[in-house]
């Protein structure tokens, strides 16, 4: 074969997998979404879960921090030592910080995720934006949104899903604080990033 | 009385490890049943288009909240055993208004975005790329900020205790609202998805 | 009212309500201090050899620095400031409460006689704890064998071995043994009892830094 044929076949074979899987989604559209109150009690039960066998709720951002420590650490040992942030995901280096509960169940969402949006035709290489802004726009806006978020959580020791979701349910104070502001800083902001998604 | 297990010494840290993997399964397993993997459901939430977060996240909040009460109040679990998250007034507040610019800007939160990640949405890759970057950014400053982030630091508290009234009345309170949010939310969806002309 | 004609979210919101409703007329799950009691099961675990640990097995564990358990004083003020085991806790019959024991370590309970800690031991037995010692004999018992032990003749490799464990741990604890033969019942004149060495510490409890479970 000379080098012309086999770049042809090689096209011709992209081509015929582009169309298989484009009409795949055409054959399995996304399924549209659940009932949200089912998908609440779900939820809810999950959480229940959590509470009833091990006492504790459900986290997320405890994790992001794990990580940047574990990073630090390996780059810059004597600082992360010093450090009250870092030394409190590190541990005391008996075990291992990513022997985490946090850590174990953010795997877990992943497979989980993954798991809901195969069987519901979701799983697809997009970008959720508004259309009057490019993808490389929104990539920057999902960065800095992610970095006023690994800020935020800590100032609140949780994110939605420890300190609204967990907190919420057992009725803590703070949490329940949290959550409104979270509801109102959002709200607040929403008209000035409109631009952002409608 | 023998819940929460874990704390009766029922088992140990390995299995916690697994229940925690197994837990999240169904975590992430519901994230995504509802949307929350597309971040563009999860802000029409701000625009009130689309209020699913709001459902989703109070039915979840008043489910487990009765199943903790009920469980409790006939002796079956110590309530006190559950790990609560000492309440810190102000700095929870700012956090959170933090966090709700976060939401509006990146579109995400940590819980949604690992979901997000997990079905394909290139946007949650950068969102979790800049909560790993926030992290780091409030990880260095923190030794700084230690006088503000034990501000109006209460210890653990819950709204019962500090407003003095019974926990039973809480949880009628808090489903009526919650339910009564519902009808509200479906009103608002209505009025804004037909005004936008854009549906769920 | 047709209730058929509910729709499915309409009926889950007035399961909601419902749940809230009954929840108005429901005892207050802090309610804790309120127990229920298994008579016959306390009654029998009372006869349980099980339920003591002796003066010896409870210096081992404090001499390898384990952790896993509370043990606690229920002396009061005055005498536990003379003399406590190392590592105890001073608590009253009204601390004994989910507030200040924790649910998932060995609770070991002891006082100089044995009625303040077989109170103790119901007390926290009604309340459920699961892993509630008592220490046979008391402190008494602990000066005895402890303390200061009584060694004997030492003639034969296993007394000698005997012996020699004894006066160890006594050693250890601060404590000094009674020579056999050389002091009598009467004679013996105990030193004053050892300040529990927690200051300096020779014991290093392998106390686990409390797992995280923020979020």
């Amino acid at each position: 074969m000379s080098e012309e044929q086999k770049v042809n076949d090689s096209e011709a074979m992209d081509k015929t997998v582009e169309a298989e899987l484009d009409s795949h989604a055409v054959k399995h559209p996304p399924k549209p979404y659940s009932n949200p109150y089912l998908v609440g009690i779900g939820l809810g039960i999950v959480l229940l879960l959590a509470f009833v066998i091990m006492g504790r709720g459900l986290g997320a951002s405890g994790a992001a921090n794990t990580v940047v420590s574990v990073a630090v650490d390996k780059v810059a040992h004597e600082h992360a030592q010093n450090n009250l942030f870092y030394q409190d995901y590190l541990g005391d280096g008996t075990t291992s910080p990513f022997k985490s509960w946090l850590v174990f169940e953010i795997l877990g969402v992943i497979v989980g995720g993954f798991l809901s949006g195969i069987l519901a035709h979701r799983v697809r290489k997009e970008t959720g934006k508004g259309p009057r802004i490019s993808n490389k726009s929104r990539y920057i806006f999902a960065v800095v949104g992610g970095a006023l978020m690994g800020i935020g959580a800590k100032l609140a020791s949780g994110c939605t899903s420890g300190q609204a979701l967990t907190g919420g349910a057992l009725l803590n104070l703070g949490s329940w604080a949290f959550m409104l502001s979270v509801f109102a800083g959002a709200y607040i902001l929403a008209y000035f990033v409109r631009r952002l998604w409608i | 009385m023998m819940l929460p297990f874990f704390k009766f010494g029922m088992f140990g840290d390995e299995i916690s490890l697994v229940i925690a993997f197994i837990i999240g399964i169904g975590f992430g397993f519901f994230l995504e049943r509802g949307g929350f993997g597309s971040s563009k459901k999860l802000v029409a939430q701000f625009y009130l288009t689309d209020m699913t977060v709001f459902k989703v996240m109070f039915t979840a909040i008043i489910t487990a909240m009765l199943g903790v009460f009920f469980l409790s109040s006939i002796g079956l679990m110590d309530i006190s055993l559950i790990t609560i998250i000492p309440t810190r007034l102000v700095p929870q507040i700012v956090g959170g208004l933090v966090l709700g610019f976060g939401f509006v800007i990146g579109g995400y939160c940590p819980g949604t975005s690992v979901v997000g990640c997990a079905t394909g949405k290139i946007d949650a890759i950068f969102f979790v790329i800049g909560v790993l970057f926030g992290a780091f950014i409030i990880a260095e400053l923190f030794p700084y900020i230690q006088g503000f982030y034990n501000m109006t630091s209460m210890g653990k508290v819950c709204m019962p205790q500090y407003f003095n009234i019974p926990y039973g009345i809480v949880v009628f309170a808090v489903v009526v609202l919650a339910v009564a949010g519902f009808a509200g939310a479906t009103f608002v969806e209505k009025k804004f998805a037909n005004k936008s002309g854009e549906g769920k | 009212m047709d209730f058929k004609k509910f729709t499915l979210n309409q009926k889950l919101g007035i399961l909601a309500i419902f749940l809230g409703f009954i929840a108005l007329f429901m005892p207050d799950p802090f309610d804790t201090h309120k127990s229920v009691v298994d008579v016959n099961e306390i009654a029998a675990k009372m006869n349980d050899e099980t339920i003591y640990i002796n003066p010896t097995e409870l210096a081992d564990d404090i001499i390898q620095g384990k952790a896993d358990f509370m043990l606690i004083d229920l002396n009061d003020e005055k005498v536990f400031n003379e003399y406590h085991i190392p590592f105890s806790v001073n608590y009253t019959t009204e601390d004994l409460n989910p507030d200040n024991i924790p649910r998932n370590e060995r609770i070991i309970i002891y006082s100089n006689d044995n009625i303040k800690s077989a109170q103790a031991w119901f007390l926290l037995k009604a309340q459920k704890y699961r892993a509630v010692y008592l220490l046979k004999g008391g402190l008494s018992n602990w000066k005895e064998c402890i303390l200061f032990p009584k060694l004997s003749e030492g003639t034969t490799a296993e007394e000698k071995a005997r012996n020699s464990k004894l006066v160890e741990v006594s050693k250890f604890f601060g404590g000094q043994p009674r020579l056999a033969g050389i002091e009598t019942e009467e004679s013996f004149k105990p030193k004053s009892l050892p300040k529990p060495k927690i200051g300096n510490v020779i014991i290093k409890r392998k106390k686990e830094k409390p797992k995280r479970e923020g979020c």
